[in-house]
Order: C-alpha cells, then sequence, then structure tokens
C-alpha cells in the first residue's frame, strides 16, 4: 500500500432494491483520502453523498446493500469484513458524525453514560479513566462545567451543545478518519462556524483525517483541502479545493459555485441550476446531469468516464469548461 | 416529583368523587335502592323500617352525604349471603387475586417481551412472520375456552396439574402465597398463564411495534458508529427507550389483568376477588357488587398514579417537565 | 372503488372475507342447514346424551360433532348459537356507532367545553376494561339478551366517538371548513356533508374490529352465566354448558363451539386489520 493513503474506495456501489428496480444511490465511486486530509463531498439532497458515507462504515440499513467495489482501510477491505470485525473499526478507527444533533443521542440516558460506552466499547478501562477521559474531551470540545453535564439529559442541551457532544463523543477514540454527514447544517450559522473551526483544529491536533460531507459548497471550501462533487450516485469532479472553486470543470459544479450566495452580486437574484435530479432506479444512459445541462450536446448520450486532468484533478465530462486551465 | 405526585394525587380525588356520584346516581336510577340494602324476600314491613333506618324517606343529598360517609369509613353493607362486611369478604380474597396477576404478568412480559423485540429487529424474517401471526391468534382465541381446554389437555388427559384451586400456600419474606410451595405453583400454573394469554399478544405487538420505531432512529445508528455490539445496542439504548410505552401501557393493563381475572378464577374456582364478585352478580348479593365497583374505579386510579410515576422515573423528559411545574 | 381492488389482490382479505361471508349465512339460514332443530323439545331425547362425534342419534341422524348432555346435536346448536351471537355483537355495535357518531361529531363541530366535557367522559369510560363495565352493567340490568345488547352498546360508544372525533377535527382544521362555515349552511348539512364523510374509513375499521370485540365479550358474559338466556344460548352459553362435561372426557360439547368463536374471531379481526392497511397503508407494519 502506498504510504500515506488511508482510505481508498475502488468502485463502490451500493443498491436498495424497489419494486422499480434497483435504486443505485452509489454507483462506481473511487474515493481516496490521505492521512491527516480533509475532503469535502458535495452534492444535492439525494445525491448519494449520505449514502456513501454510511457505505464506508458499514452501515447501510437493510435492505440496502454494497454489492460492488472495495472500501480500502489502512489495507485491509472493509467490504469482506464480518459484523465483529466493523465493531472493532467503527468508533475506534473510523468514527462518524450525523446530520441532526437533536436525534443522534438517546434521549433517555445521560450524556456521559452515552460518551463512556464509546470508549468502553474498544478498550479495557475503568469507568472512573474513562469518565476523566470524557471530562477532558468535553473540555476540548468547549463545553463549560463538564462535571454537572455529565449527568445532563440531551435534551437538556442546545442544538450547538449536542452536536459537540456527538463530536467529542466520535473524537475520543482519536479515530484515523471521521466522517461527518452534514454536522453544521441544522445548526445557527455562528454556531456553525465555530464548531467548523474546532473540528479542524481537533482533527490537527490528532492527525485525523475528515471526509466532511455537505450540500454547502462554502461550508465545504473553508475546512476542506480537496472536494469530490458528487451528481446522482456519482463523483462528477474532484480536485484541490481552490483550484476546484475558481476554474470548476464540470457545468455542475460551476453550476454550484454560481448558485452560492457569497457569488452573487448585490441585489441580484441566486442563480439555481434548473430541473432537479434524475430517478436513481431509473437513470438515463448517457450523462446523468445533461438534461439540466447548458453544455449538453449529442456527445453525452454516452457516459463519460471520470479522466484525470492533472494529478490532483478529475471530471466526468465531453465538454469541460476551462479547458485552458 | 412531590408536586407532581401530590397534583396527580388530587386529581384522582376528583374522580374518585365523581365517580362514587355515578355509582349512587345508578344505584339510585336502577330500581329501588332498598333491593341493595335487605333480602329480596324479606317481609314489607321490615322493608319499611329499613328504609327508614337508612334514611332513604330522606332528601336524596342527604341520603348521597351519608353514602358518601358510610363509604369513606369502609362501610359498604354487609352481604346477604356471607352476613359478613363487604370490604371484609375482599380484603379476604384480594391476595389470592393479586397474586394471579402478579404471576400472569410476569409470564407475558417474560415471553411477550422477547418475542416482541425478535419480530421487530427482523421484521421481514420467517420467524417474525410467525411470531405476528401467532398474536393474532393469541387476540382472537376466547380466553376462557381456552382455559377450558388447558383443563381437558393438562388435568384430563395428561394429569399432570390440578383442576382447580388455590393449593397450599407458605409465608415467605412475610408475604403468604403459593408461589412459594410446590403444590401452590401447581395451581397457579394453569390459571396464570391462561390470564397472562392475552396480555402476551399485547406485549409482543408493543414491543414489536416499539422496536421498529427505535431502531430507525439516528441515535442508534450513531451508537452503532460507536462501535457498539448489537448485544449492547439492545440492552443500553433500544430495551430503554420501548420500556416506556410498555410499561405504560401494562400498568394500565394490570388492571383490565384484575378484571379478567374474574373470568380466570370462575373457570379455575380461584378463590380470588372474581370468584367473589361473580357469585355476588349471581346471587344478587348487591353490597358486594357495589364494593367491589368502587374498589376497582380506586384500584384504576391508583394504578393510573403508579403508572405516570414510574413514566416520570423512566422518562427524563417528563421527570423535568413535573419538576418545574 | 380503490378497497374492493385491494382486497382482491390480497389473499389473506380474501379468504377472511370468504370465511365470513361464509359463517355469516351459516348463521342466517341456521334453520335451513341444520341437521335438527336442538330446541325442539319433541325430537330432542336425552337417550341422545354425549354421543361421541360420528354417532347416530335415535332417529338415524348422524351427529357430527356429537351431542350434548341433552342430546342436542352439537352442529345444530351451534349453527342457532352463531345466529344468537352475531345478533348480538351486530345491534349492539349498530347502536354503539349510532350513539358514537353523534356525540363525536357534536363534539368535533361545537368544540370548546362540550367538547371536553364529552371527552372527558370518553377518557374515564374507556379507562375500564370493557369486560368489567359490561359484567357491572348486567349485575344491574338483569339478564336477557336485550340487556346484553344495551350493556355491549354502552360499553362501545365511547371509543366510536372518540375516533369519529379524531377523524372530524383533521377535516375541521382544513382551510376550507372555515369558508364552510361562512356560507351559512346549517350546522346539521355541514356536520353530515363535510365532517362525516372524512371519519367513515377509519369507522368502517373500527367497527370490524369491534364486532369481533363484543362477539368475545358476549361469550364470556354468557359463559359466566350474566349474559344470554338459556333459552336463546349463543356459543358463550354452548362452551359453558360443556364445562359440567370436561371431566368425565366429553370434550366435544365445549371444544366445537370453541373452535367455531375462535375461527369467527380471528377472521373478523384478521379482515380488520387487512382493511386498515388497505384504507390506510402507512399504519401498516
Amino acid at each position: 500500500m502506498t504510504g500515506n493513503k488511508l482510505l481508498s474506495i475502488q468502485g463502490l456501489t451500493t443498491e436498495f432494491p424497489t419494486p422499480q428496480g434497483p435504486l443505485v444511490a452509489v454507483n462506481g465511486v473511487d474515493l481516496e483520502v490521505a492521512r491527516g486530509e480533509v475532503l469535502g463531498i458535495v452534492g444535492e439532497s439525494g445525491s448519494g453523498k449520505t449514502v456513501l458515507g454510511l457505505s464506508a462504515m458499514g452501515l447501510v440499513g437493510l435492505p440496502g446493500k454494497v454489492t460492488a467495489g472495495r472500501i480500502l482501510f489502512d489495507g485491509q477491505d472493509l467490504t469482506r469484513h464480518t459484523e465483529a470485525q466493523w465493531q472493532a473499526i467503527r468508533g475506534k478507527r473510523i468514527a462518524m458524525v450525523f446530520q441532526d444533533p437533536t436525534t443522534s443521542l438517546n434521549p433517555v440516558q445521560r450524556i456521559g453514560a452515552q460518551m463512556i460506552e464509546a470508549l468502553q466499547a474498544h478498550r479495557d478501562i475503568s469507568k472512573d479513566a474513562a469518565k476523566r477521559m470524557v471530562l477532558e474531551a468535553m473540555v476540548r470540545v468547549g463545553i463549560n462545567s463538564p462535571k454537572e453535564r455529565l449527568l445532563a439529559y440531551p435534551h437538556q442541551f442546545s442544538g450547538g451543545m449536542r452536536q459537540r457532544v456527538v463530536i467529542a463523543t466520535a473524537l475520543l477514540n482519536e479515530p484515523d478518519l471521521i466522517i461527518a454527514d452534514e454536522p453544521t447544517t441544522a445548526l445557527d450559522v455562528t454556531v456553525q462556524s465555530q464548531i467548523l473551526r474546532d473540528v479542524r483544529r481537533l482533527c490537527q491536533d490528532t492527525g485525523t483525517a475528515i471526509i466532511w460531507v455537505s450540500h454547502d459548497l462554502g461550508v465545504v471550501a473553508q475546512i476542506a483541502h480537496r472536494v469530490a462533487v458528487m451528481y446522482a450516485g456519482r463523483i462528477v469532479e474532484q480536485g484541490m479545493t481552490n483550484r476546484l472553486l475558481k476554474t470548476p470543470s464540470h457545468p455542475y459544479t460551476a453550476g454550484l459555485i454560481a448558485s452560492m450566495p457569497a457569488n452573487a452580486e448585490r441585489g441580484e437574484r441566486l442563480r439555481s441550476i434548473p430541473g432537479g435530479l434524475p430517478q436513481l432506479s431509473n437513470l438515463p444512459v448517457g450523462c446523468a446531469f445533461a438534461p439540466r445541462c447548458p453544455q449538453a450536446s449529442a456527445a453525452c448520450e454516452v457516459l463519460p468516464e471520470l479522466t484525470s486532468t492533472s494529478a490532483e484533478h478529475a471530471v466526468r465530462c465531453v465538454s469541460p469548461l476551462n479547458e485552458a486551465a | 416529583m412531590f408536586a407532581f405526585v401530590l397534583r396527580r394525587g388530587m386529581q384522582s380525588v376528583v374522580v374518585l368523587f365523581v365517580m362514587s356520584l355515578i355509582v349512587f346516581s345508578m344505584i339510585n336510577l336502577v330500581g329501588d335502592p332498598v333491593d341493595m340494602l335487605v333480602n329480596p324476600e324479606s317481609l314489607p314491613d321490615e322493608i319499611e323500617r329499613v328504609r327508614r333506618d337508612f334514611g332513604l324517606d330522606q332528601p336524596v343529598y342527604v341520603q348521597y352525604w351519608k353514602f358518601l360517609t358510610g363509604a369513606l369509613s369502609g362501610d359498604l353493607g354487609n352481604s346477604f349471603v356471607f352476613g359478613r362486611p363487604a370490604l371484609t369478604l375482599m380484603a379476604e380474597r384480594f391476595p389470592a387475586t393479586l397474586e394471579l396477576a402478579i404471576c400472569a404478568l410476569i409470564i407475558a412480559v417474560t415471553i411477550g417481551l422477547p418475542l416482541g423485540v425478535y419480530a421487530g429487529l427482523r421484521p421481514d424474517g420467517l420467524g417474525a412472520r410467525f411470531i405476528m401471526g401467532l398474536s393474532v391468534l393469541g387476540i382472537s382465541i376466547p380466553t376462557f375456552w381456552l382455559g377450558l381446554m388447558m383443563i381437558i389437555v393438562f388435568s384430563v388427559i395428561l394429569g399432570w396439574l390440578p383442576v382447580s384451586g388455590r393449593g397450599e400456600t407458605a409465608v415467605f419474606l412475610g408475604i403468604e402465597s403459593s408461589m412459594f410451595t410446590l403444590d401452590g405453583l401447581k395451581h397457579l400454573a394453569m390459571p396464570a398463564t391462561n390470564l397472562a394469554l392475552f396480555k402476551i399478544a399485547m406485549v409482543m405487538r408493543l414491543a414489536r411495534a416499539g422496536t421498529n420505531e427505535v431502531m430507525a432512529q439516528d441515535f442508534i445508528r450513531f451508537a452503532r458508529a460507536k462501535g457498539l455490539s448489537s448485544r449492547r445496542i439492545v440492552r443500553a439504548h433500544l430495551m430503554p427507550n420501548i420500556l416506556i410505552p410498555i410499561v405504560t401501557v401494562v400498568g394500565i393493563e394490570f388492571g383490565t389483568l384484575i378484571a379478567f381475572a374474574t373470568v380466570t378464577e370462575s373457570i379455575f374456582a380461584w378463590p380470588g376477588l372474581g370468584k367473589l364478585v361473580i357469585d355476588a352478580i349471581v346471587n344478587l348479593d348487591r353490597p358486594i357488587v357495589v364494593a367491589y365497583l368502587l374498589f376497582v374505579v380506586a384500584l384504576f386510579l391508583v394504578l393510573n398514579l403508579v403508572v405516570d410515576i414510574i413514566y416520570a422515573v423512566l422518562d427524563p423528559r417528563v421527570r423535568l417537565q413535573g419538576d418545574e411545574e | 372503488m380503490i378497497a374492493l381492488s385491494a382486497i382482491r389482490t390480497r389473499p389473506t382479505s380474501y379468504v377472511s372475507g370468504l370465511l365470513i361471508a361464509i359463517i355469516a349465512i351459516a348463521a342466517v339460514f341456521a334453520p335451513l342447514i341444520a341437521p335438527t332443530d336442538p330446541y325442539a323439545l319433541a325430537t330432542v331425547s336425552i337417550l341422545d346424551g354425549r354421543l361421541a362425534p360420528g354417532g347416530e342419534m335415535l332417529d338415524g341422524t348422524i351427529a357430527w360433532l356429537g351431542t350434548d348432555g341433552a342430546g342436542r346435536d352439537v352442529l345444530s346448536a351451534i349453527l342457532y348459537g352463531l345466529r344468537t351471537s352475531l345478533t348480538v355483537a351486530i345491534s349492539s355495535a349498530a347502536i354503539a356507532l349510532t350513539i358514537g357518531l353523534i356525540v363525536g361529531l357534536t363534539a368535533a363541530f361545537y368544540g370548546g367545553r362540550l367538547d371536553t366535557i364529552l371527552m372527558r367522559v370518553v377518557d374515564i369510560q374507556l379507562s375500564f376494561p370493557a369486560i368489567l363495565v359490561a359484567l357491572v352493567l348486567l349485575a344491574l340490568l338483569g339478564k336477557g339478551i336485550d340487556k346484553v345488547i344495551i350493556a355491549l352498546a354502552i360499553v362501545q360508544w365511547a371509543l366510536y366517538a372518540r375516533t369519529v372525533r379524531a377523524a372530524a377535527m383533521v377535516e375541521r382544521r382544513k382551510e376550507y371548513f372555515e369558508a364552510v362555515t361562512c356560507l351559512e349552511l346549517s350546522n346539521t348539512r355541514i356536520i353530515w356533508r363535510h365532517l362525516l364523510p372524512n371519519s367513515v374509513s377509519s369507522l368502517i375499521v373500527l367497527a370490524t374490529l369491534q364486532t369481533a370485540h363484543s362477539i368475545s365479550i358476549e361469550a364470556t358474559l354468557s359463559f359466566l352465566g350474566v349474559g344470554v338466556p338459556i333459552t336463546e344460548p349463543s356459543l358463550g352459553s354452548l362452551i359453558a354448558n360443556g364445562f359440567d362435561y370436561i371431566l368425565s372426557g366429553a370434550y366435544w360439547i365445549t371444544f366445537f363451539p370453541g373452535a367455531m368463536l375462535l375461527a369467527t374471531v380471528a377472521a373478523i379481526n384478521i379482515f380488520g386489520d387487512q382493511l386498515r392497511e388497505i384504507i390506510n397503508p402507512r399504519l401498516a407494519k
């Protein structure tokens, strides 16, 4: 295995059977994450980004299933793992944070107990020692008077506080990778940027890599080294964050950037991409974005490959923009 | 917590008062209340004497006041059949019914809960379908008929268990019960199982529905993402959450167990409250019927209160609301 | 009718529906179908008493399900008993439904304090088990088919009232309702044309399941000896009748009426569950 590649996803496909035929939520995705790297995954809701994250945790709920591809994590193929092997990885080496902090915590269990069990699931540690570690972790994510908070129930916390608890829990075992599925979307803008900063700082301290999943290119731009753009279950473009934002190659990426509020002129209406996502159980034969694409031509009837344009950049389009760059 | 209990206690007293009004007017509406107080075969002048003695020639509100004060001091009249105070008779019979109901409840929960959780965890499995089919049968089967069939199989054909009666009792920890002797247990087995049957199906359905609902929650997914084992998730996260509704319903249903015990006790000649009241109905022993009615109303109010308290202990969200008020 | 075509595509609902139809026909035409008239004193002979299933009675009729202690053919007694059981269940359901409809719609339409009071009464009644309320009512009312029907109607009306009110409240909250009330239509017309139709589907399901429930309750009451009189036995009275012969091994006198009771109640329950899933698929599973 090449030195610092932590996670390498190859041709990953996740399907959900439906009466209308299989719904392909993740469609032949290739991804790599290096140690300590922050990768952003951007896409609309329904683009398959959440299912991609769940697949990498072995948490796709039935009847969904990973039907093809490999998930190489630190040299092991996770798709071949048994449930017991998965359990040893989950929370210990790969952690996950979900979108809605109000539902991520068990409402009838004390905060402390929910954090301590995350530690005790993976190491033989006394309750007191675990409690000390939990207290430290709570301080690190900025929770005041952690001792009392330990005995509180989730409903006594604000949304931002709960998400801090969730993040602290995810980082307890100093995982190699944390998959964050829109962890700030449900929060106020101010809280959002605080948490963004905190997560970035904490992961830098421990050398934890992050896959930050979001529909918001603006958020991803703040945190990610690299960005992968997903559309209808496929990656349509990936590259370094700055390059991608400045000179997007895929028309869809360009559309996303144009629709960001920060890029709108004062007084101008926000631009949006016309149309909606295609049905995942009934994808068009060629490029899935073609029906909404301003550049679409007859050539788009054939599905383009994800082709590298440089060492750090790849795009899935027959006529990419900004060719010169 | 104390304020919560006090408030609920006050409410119960109000409802009990209203119910005493209803019982009182029901007695007065249906025929001459003198019929309630004297043997139907009494001579006319004796009836007149009783009418005067009990103040039945006085205005209705005076009569109600006497009825109420009598009831409050524990005087609900003497049984025509036994010639002893109705309340004393009921107090003597109550332990046998309580014992039967508690055993039935234990059987219902120990069988129904695991089966329901199992069916809920694998909703599409063959086992789950079988279990749910059984529960439809359990709800439809006439309990009293099943009791008779049990007698035919276990007493008449196999000769394993006694047909009727309570059997030997022994005192353990200051409680006299037939649970503590082999003979007593043998007598208890069939009636308790029979009484439990209906509740098994109910607990099963509640447990399955609760499991379905809770397992789809984000906090279960987060618990899995922490790397917890399935067993730990079921024990620490699923159970506490599904137990809240189950405890509530089972608690309230404890009253219906006492009510249904009338049927079971009649079949197995169990010397409890139910048999007493059925005999009283058949023999037109009205003081016992009235006493039983008031007892049941009081029992249900107490049960509802107890259930609310347990509910509050189990669900921290409710507890907090109670504290704040 | 979406519901009808949905029934056809679901084997469970089809089978249970068919079973209900057969049972209903058997009950209605009992005098024509039954091999003997179990209550004609002239033909019933004590000499036929406790014949095992398949035995031949004095007049040559085969008693396929045996005879009871008095020499009545059990099969015939079941068919007649079914009539009584269904009559009681259906008429009590009809009365309870009517009362429940009136109370529920009134509560939903007028709202406010009237609604609060009515629903509080419903809550209190529903906090007591049906069997207990029926038992106490019969203790006060006395025996008789009419008394049983009244008792069962009183036991059930509250559930109908609550269901109707809940469904009507959903409709009431919709925006058009305000417009309708502004049109100065008569109150009765608003209630019938706008509030009632919305509750029909849930009422059908409830009425189905409640019929099964009241068949059970009636059987239990009759078994305990406080239900229908001996002269018009229901399935419950037949089972009670056989109770005396259990220890002597004449199982068929209790077994077959009970099995019939189970089949009837189970068929209606399953059919009701299926109806609920068809009408409200969201509740399924």
